[in-house]
């Protein structure tokens, strides 16, 4: 069950950047990128996922968006034909990944960071695209690595419905847990002083709220202290979010935007889920 | 304008927990004195920060196998920072906080030997292995940078500059936070960035 037009297209020339040995350096982990698409074809004026996958060594971890204590998220220089063009990164909810007192939101395992390709006029009117960038991740365990590599992906141009590639399914698991904006749920800040706040969440009927485990990650880097201990109780639709402010911008926030992450306890309570929330929509 | 940085409350019993511990409270507070220490640098001699009242005081916290600090070293940006301010009378300690046996953990005259080999220009380089110089200011990355007015208040903390990457390229175009503020000091002005968000690698506490 081969797709020939996905992963087999996708080159990918990893090259752990020169890091010159004080001491002992730990050993880069070999981390091969590549670019793959959800679908075998790509097909002018529709959503044509494609993804950067890092497939990482057990321990060893990327970034969200929003680091956290430390690191950076990866990203991509793109080389792209008349009239292609990508979306920024789609990114699935992260994990909290501690580090001694400190604490990032990063990922760890198969990493896929889905994008979207658009299409239009010379790009949209060819057999085949091929797309190239340059990706940089910096990948750490205890230290920390940076690597990039040039990559490319050429697919063939379908009217509609191509098949599925054998990346697909991580495509798609990956957009599951990207943050959406769910209609019934709001946030607002309902106290705050120098060094925490309170997020009061109302909930829309329906997802059970007691069997999942509740994060809240911010989207801008210093509004929370990303390895303090989260207070989260739950009464009735409401989730109420104690919350511990970092040092870092000043003043009294206007507002909290970030994603809330609700894992399941078990396996059996359903899926991740990822309410994206902006306390400035909240009543 | 007193304001904790990176502060934390005792915890409380809650409903559902999520996390790992919180980091250590940070004492360090902007417009506030700068927490008194006295670590051993890697001469052997100990250094007091109540010994230089009357001088501009940077912290750099550091980490020689950090990518983040390679930027600033093998560039030679930092060694130019350092140099530059010290010739103009600040002290500039240059600070490890890497716990036994993690990285950028080295013994004394490993840390004197790379010093040399790559023109450190620090005034000092205080050791911290126990991490509690580190915990009380707060730091988080390599590097992580602290600027002391000379009435011991703490007047910076953050970034070294505007730019989060490891990439050399990316120096010229950045905004150095340490050397601006080092500038409105040493003039008698305000200073305009007090707090940024640092870059680089964990602490390796």
């Amino acid at each position: 069950m081969r797709n020939p037009a996905s992963i087999a297209l996708a080159v990918a020339l990893a090259a752990a950047s020169a890091f010159a040995t004080l001491a002992a350096a730990p050993k880069p982990p070999d981390v091969r990128a590549s670019l793959v698409s959800e679908k075998a074809a790509l097909v002018p004026g529709a959503d044509n996922w494609i993804a950067l996958r890092l497939p990482l060594p057990e321990h060893w971890h990327v970034y969200w968006h929003n680091p956290g204590d430390s690191g950076v998220p990866p990203r991509l220089e793109w080389r792209l034909p008349e009239g292609a063009d990508v979306s920024a990164i789609t990114w699935p909810a992260p994990k909290r990944i501690p580090f001694g007192p400190l604490a990032n939101y990063g990922y760890e395992g198969t990493v896929v960071l889905p994008m979207r390709l658009g299409l239009s006029g010379a790009a949209a009117a060819s057999n085949r695209v091929r797309i190239e960038a340059t990706a940089h991740w910096l990948v750490c365990r205890e230290a920390c690595i940076p690597q990039h590599a040039a990559l490319a992906l050429e697919l063939p141009m379908r009217a509609a419905n191509p098949p599925d590639t054998a990346a697909a399914d991580g495509i798609r698991a990956a957009l599951a847990t990207a943050p959406r904006e769910v209609p019934g749920w709001s946030a607002v800040i309902v106290r705050q002083d120098d060094a925490r706040l309170t997020l009061r969440v109302s909930a829309a009927a329906g997802l059970d709220l007691e069997s999942r485990r509740w994060e809240f990650f911010p989207d801008t880097p210093g509004t929370l202290e990303p390895s303090a201990e989260q207070r989260v109780s739950i009464d009735g639709r409401v989730l109420t979010l104690d919350l511990v402010k970092g040092g870092v911008l000043p003043g009294p926030l206007d507002a909290l935007r970030g994603v809330l992450v609700g894992r399941p306890v078990s396996p059996a309570d359903g899926a991740t889920v990822a309410i994206a929330i902006d306390s400035t929509r909240g009543s | 304008m007193k304001r904790s940085i990176r502060s934390v409350l005792a915890l409380v019993a809650a409903t559902t927990v999520v996390a790992a511990l919180p980091a250590a409270a940070a004492d360090a507070k902007i417009g506030a004195p700068a927490p008194g220490f006295t670590l051993t640098d890697t001469n052997g001699t100990p250094h007091a920060l109540s010994d230089f009242v009357g001088k501009v005081v940077v912290l750099e916290w550091t980490n020689p196998d950090c990518p983040f600090v390679r930027k600033h070293y093998d560039s030679k940006n930092m060694q130019s920072l350092q140099k530059k301010y010290t010739a103009e009378g600040v002290v500039w300690l240059t600070i490890n906080s890497s716990a036994p046996g993690k990285q950028g953990s080295y013994a004394p005259e490993k840390w004197n030997a790379m010093a040399a080999k790559q023109s450190f220009g620090s005034t000092a380089i205080l050791l911290d292995p126990d991490g509690t110089v580190g915990r009380a200011y707060g730091a988080k990355t390599t590097p992580d940078m602290y600027v002391i007015d000379a009435s011991g208040v703490l007047r910076y903390a953050g970034a070294i500059d505007s730019i989060a990457s490891t990439d050399r390229a990316d120096l010229a175009k950045a905004t150095n936070y340490v050397a601006a503020a080092l500038d409105a000091i040493l003039s008698g002005a305000e200073v305009a960035t007090e707090v940024t968000q640092p870059y680089g690698c964990s602490v390796k506490y």
